[in-house]
């Protein structure tokens, strides 16, 4: 939209807006007919007029049916103004304070499970050794730290321990024999070798290497 | 309904005493609440009476929270029953959706409204909302003019009176506004258009 540069020509197309004018007004139709760009701009302006009288009818049309309707009992909406105002004002407190108390609970929650180390029931311990091997389960932890089991070593005996990718052990990330102790902890080296989710494995040999039937393996995952 | 002060210096004045919690101010605006009803029910026989008392009564209470939730938006464009009629427009046409949504439809002939209307009513209250958007971007003088001429349906001449400026100086900037406003309006449609 520009403002026509013709003074005269802008002149009476304001006062055919206004209602100062008749479109059948000669001086218009002859405008119209030299400039076909004013009259495409008139005709855009025209219907931006309808359309506000439009609204603006059928809006005075339904106040005005209102104003002859009864009114409200006395002092119905200032009750029901104080109502919202009850709402309104006091309603996201709770909500708000419901969802404070929530992220605190959740962020304790979490602290315990982490100090307690795997979370209870969400994980499967393979074979009957659940209680014996630790991590296992979900581990709540950037990383692996100790591995740690609870099975007798027959003097002269060693461990043997062995990560597997998945739980039918057929890709092996990682293994370790000649454990004297019933613990182990990864180098940084090691811990790359293991994967976020796998299964592992503790075998028992006697001093003649000799394999014992006391074998347990656990599923273990990260999540961090 | 009696006829309110509705100077918009006086309407802002209003509704920030409303919002600072002010006692007379709240009161006033109780009694300036009392149009909600009445556009609703106004609005009501229109669509014929979808709505039962019940209804009504939980659209009007439901509308005096948006009412209030909105308030601070409330910039004393005209008067304030005007910016209310909008909120009860599309708030009662709000709660007709949602009881057709409730109420499973059996026959064709028990729908209380005929999606044609609702289809209407939507048009409308678009246009409405695209048309007083718009004017809310005009130079305040001369939206002003425009929706003292549309929307309130004054002449030129009482437009004058109750501004207290010439009828001739009204028609100008009524037309600046109009004009402004068609670039307003045919920039966003467009825009929307090429969407």
């Amino acid at each position: 939209m520009t403002p026509d540069s013709n003074p005269a020509a802008e002149e009476l197309l304001r006062a055919l807006l206004v209602g100062d004018r008749r479109e059948s007004d000669p001086e218009l139709v002859a405008l119209f007919a030299a400039r076909p760009d004013l009259a495409a701009r008139y005709r855009r302006m025209k219907g931006l007029v309808e359309r506000l009288d439009s609204v603006g009818s059928l809006d005075r049309e339904v106040l005005a049916q209102a104003k002859t309707l009864p009114g409200p009992e006395p002092g119905a909406m200032r009750a029901a103004l104080d109502r919202a105002r009850g709402r309104h004002r006091f309603r996201w407190w709770p909500l708000v304070a419901l969802a404070a108390l929530l992220v605190v609970g959740a962020v304790l929650v979490l602290r315990s499970r982490e100090s307690q180390g795997p979370l209870p029931n969400s994980g499967s311990t393979l074979g009957s050794h659940e209680g014996k091997m630790k991590p296992v389960g979900v581990l709540r932890a950037p990383r692996y730290e100790e591995f740690s089991w609870d099975l007798p070593l027959p003097k002269g005996g060693h461990y043997a321990l062995t990560f597997y990718a998945d739980e039918s052990k057929k890709a092996v990330l990682l293994r370790r024999e000649d454990l004297r102790q019933p613990r182990w902890t990864p180098t940084s080296e090691e811990r790359a070798l293991l994967a976020d989710k796998m299964t592992w494995e503790v075998e028992v040999f006697d001093a003649g290497g000799r394999p014992r039937p006391s074998a347990c393996s656990a599923s273990v995952s990260l999540v961090r | 309904m009696t006829e309110p002060n509705t100077g918009s210096a006086y309407e802002l004045a209003l509704v920030r005493a409303v919002l600072a919690d002010e006692e007379p101010a709240i009161e006033e605006f109780s009694h300036r609440l009392e149009c909600v009803p009445r556009i609703l029910s106004a609005q009501n026989a229109r669509f014929g009476r979808p709505l039962d008392e019940h209804d009504l009564a939980d659209v009007v209470q439901d509308t005096i929270v948006i009412i209030l939730q909105k308030l601070r938006l409330f910039r004393g464009e005209g008067p304030l029953e005007g910016w209310i009629f909008r909120i009860c427009c599309l708030e009662y046409l709000n709660s007709v959706r949602r009881r057709r949504r409730r109420k499973p439809v059996v026959d064709v002939q028990e729908l209380p409204v005929p999606d044609a209307q609702i289809a209407k009513e939507e048009r409308q209250m678009q246009d409405r909302e695209t048309l007083y958007k718009a004017l809310e971007r005009l130079d305040p003088i001369e939206a002003d003019a425009v929706r003292m001429k549309h929307f309130e349906g004054l002449t030129f001449e009482q437009m004058a009176e109750r501004t207290g400026v010439s009828a001739n100086t009204m028609k100008t900037r009524y037309y600046r506004g109009l004009e402004r406003l068609e670039g307003i309006v045919g920039k966003d449609e467009g825009t929307a258009q090429g969407t």
